[in-house]
């Protein structure tokens, strides 16, 4: 009975700390609630020719990308950063 | 209604702890967000860490926490909490890579910054943690052992995981961030260190010799304790202590007994021990004068917090132990309050305290109910085993008016607390205590 109690105690203590988590997720989120899709900076320069972001971009490089990118293949960039019409070739 | 104030209060303290490090990421500057997976496997990480810090205070025996629930309802909800923290430790990285499938490669140590390494080790430390605790019995490992590894381990993961995070250096930008998470670590660090310098170190100021060991049925042993140069424990009748026989008490090993003796005399210990396990096999070998140290008292199976017209003690095996250091103490207050007790044991020579149990009767208002497995020949009381129908035929008629301890194997606990259910005694009046919590 008493390792019930326990049990039922520590599953509402974790279920909370979790509802929390989630809480902080979504206000790290607005775009979660808003609905809109959070898109990261157009691309200001040419695309061809400068496919390996991360020779400018890394974090040895000339124009470092902020840390919470590490860890991310060139692949990915265009994910959020979309190409400017106007700067392509 | 004091406890239950009390035991509310220091709940909302540990949610607030555990909760406390995602509030700090909050505080100061905004961070952008990367997306809710991500923010919620980050949260996640830093919850988990959070409840991991906090097994520190779970596992101290703070008198404090375990006051009002009783330290084994304190160990089991550190067992379960412990594994939803895991849990969350797990997501953690599951989440990350379901958000982000290029952070795979950082799973590979060769390429991986070392505070990335720093966190897939601290994970699988806690996984051994939590996986050398299940199945301690099954891989083989003594309890000295498992509490070693669990000890040392445990502080390695959080320590790598403090790592980690501030590698990641991502939610810790900031003077009042940094001030605030090098605050929670201090808070974890004296915990600690209280656990494992500060007791330890009371503890050596209050040293026992061991005066006598005595032999008694069924293959156990009374150890006797006299205080030295300090007044003895004060405790409540029913209570347990963790003792340290022939070792330094900074040598954490260290098991788990139920006080024997009466609580009206704290300059006079004593325990009565069953060879069982590894340890207890022992402990017959004991050598009078040799050294003790006792840390406690902790537990709430105790009628001194369960004011009641009247008592059932329900005992099987040695779990007479804590019902004699009640009864004992009862008789020292010339206790007139109606007593039963039901004691299941396998044979008539193999029932620990039967004497005594006898000289009790005469003193106290006090109803004694053998019940045996084996009974020999010629035998008129009670056979078999505890059950609802054994104690139909004794309890008294106004039984909603006492309240329960029931005392012994687990598959008992469980059988006689159904067999109270069916007697229609409500499950709030029926206290137990098993040690399998350690």
């Amino acid at each position: 009975m008493r390792e019930k109690y326990a049990l039922h105690l520590a599953l509402a203590s974790g279920g909370l700390i979790f509802l929390v988590t989630i809480l902080f997720a979504l206000v790290q989120s607005p775009e979660i609630l808003s609905a809109s899709v959070q898109k990261g900076a157009a691309i200001p320069h040419p695309f061809v020719g400068y496919e390996t972001c991360d020779s400018c971009h890394g974090r040895a490089g000339i124009l470092p990308y902020p840390v919470r990118h590490l860890g991310w293949s060139n692949g990915s960039c265009e994910g959020c950063h979309v190409r400017d019409d106007e700067s392509a070739p | 209604m004091r406890y239950l104030y009390y035991g509310l209060f220091v709940m909302g303290a540990y949610l607030i702890l555990a909760m406390f490090p995602l509030f700090v990421l909050l505080v100061g500057p905004e961070i952008p967000g990367r997306g809710f997976w991500r923010e919620l496997s980050v949260g996640l990480g830093f919850a988990g860490l959070a409840m991991m810090g906090l097994q520190f205070f779970l596992t101290g025996r703070f008198q404090g926490i375990t006051s009002p629930y009783g330290i084994d309802v304190v160990y089991h909800f550190h067992r379960a909490i412990s594994l939803l923290a895991f849990i969350f430790l797990l997501l953690h990285p599951l989440m990350l890579l379901f958000s982000a499938p290029d952070t795979l490669g950082l799973l590979n140590p060769v390429v991986a910054p070392g505070w990335i390494t720093a966190g897939s080790i601290a994970f699988f430390a806690f996984a051994l943690i939590v996986i050398s605790s299940l199945y301690r019995l099954q891989l083989g490992l003594s309890y000295e052992r498992w509490r070693m590894i669990h000890g040392y381990v445990a502080v390695a993961a959080v320590t790598l995981s403090l790592g980690h995070m501030i590698g990641v250096n991502y939610y810790l930008q900031g003077d009042v961030k940094r001030g605030l998470w090098i605050a929670i670590t201090i808070t974890w660090v004296m915990a600690l260190l209280y656990i494992r310098l500060v007791k330890p170190l009371l503890m050596h100021r209050r040293p026992y010799t061991i005066e006598a060991v005595i032999p008694e049925r069924c293959s156990s042993w009374t150890l006797r304790l006299r205080p030295d140069g300090h007044a003895g424990m004060a405790f409540k009748p029913g209570q347990f202590v963790w003792l340290t026989i022939g070792k330094s008490p900074f040598s954490i090993r260290e098991h788990p007994f139920s006080f024997s003796s009466s609580a009206m005399h704290p300059e006079k210990l004593a325990f009565t021990i069953k060879e069982l396990g590894d340890f207890t096999e022992t402990i017959g070998s004991v050598v009078p004068g040799t050294r003790a140290y006792i840390d406690g008292p902790y537990g709430s199976f105790t009628p001194d917090r369960h004011p009641f017209a009247g008592y059932v003690f329900i005992a099987g095996g040695v779990g007479i132990t804590p019902v004699m250091s009640i009864l004992r103490t009862f008789a020292d207050r010339h206790e007139l309050r109606p007593l039963l007790l039901f004691y299941g044991s396998k044979e008539w020579e193999e029932v620990t305290f039967r004497e005594e149990l006898e000289l009790l009767q005469g003193q106290l208002n006090l109803q004694v109910v053998h019940v045996l497995a084996e009974p020999p020949q010629g035998w008129t009381g009670e056979q078999g085993f505890i059950d609802a129908e054994v104690m139909g035929r004794h309890l008294p008629e106004k039984r909603m008016d006492c309240e329960y301890f029931v005392c012994g194997p687990l598959p008992m606990q469980q059988g006689i607390k159904s067999a109270l259910e069916q007697l229609g005694v409500p499950t709030e009046q029926v206290q137990s205590e098993s040690f399998n919590f350690v």
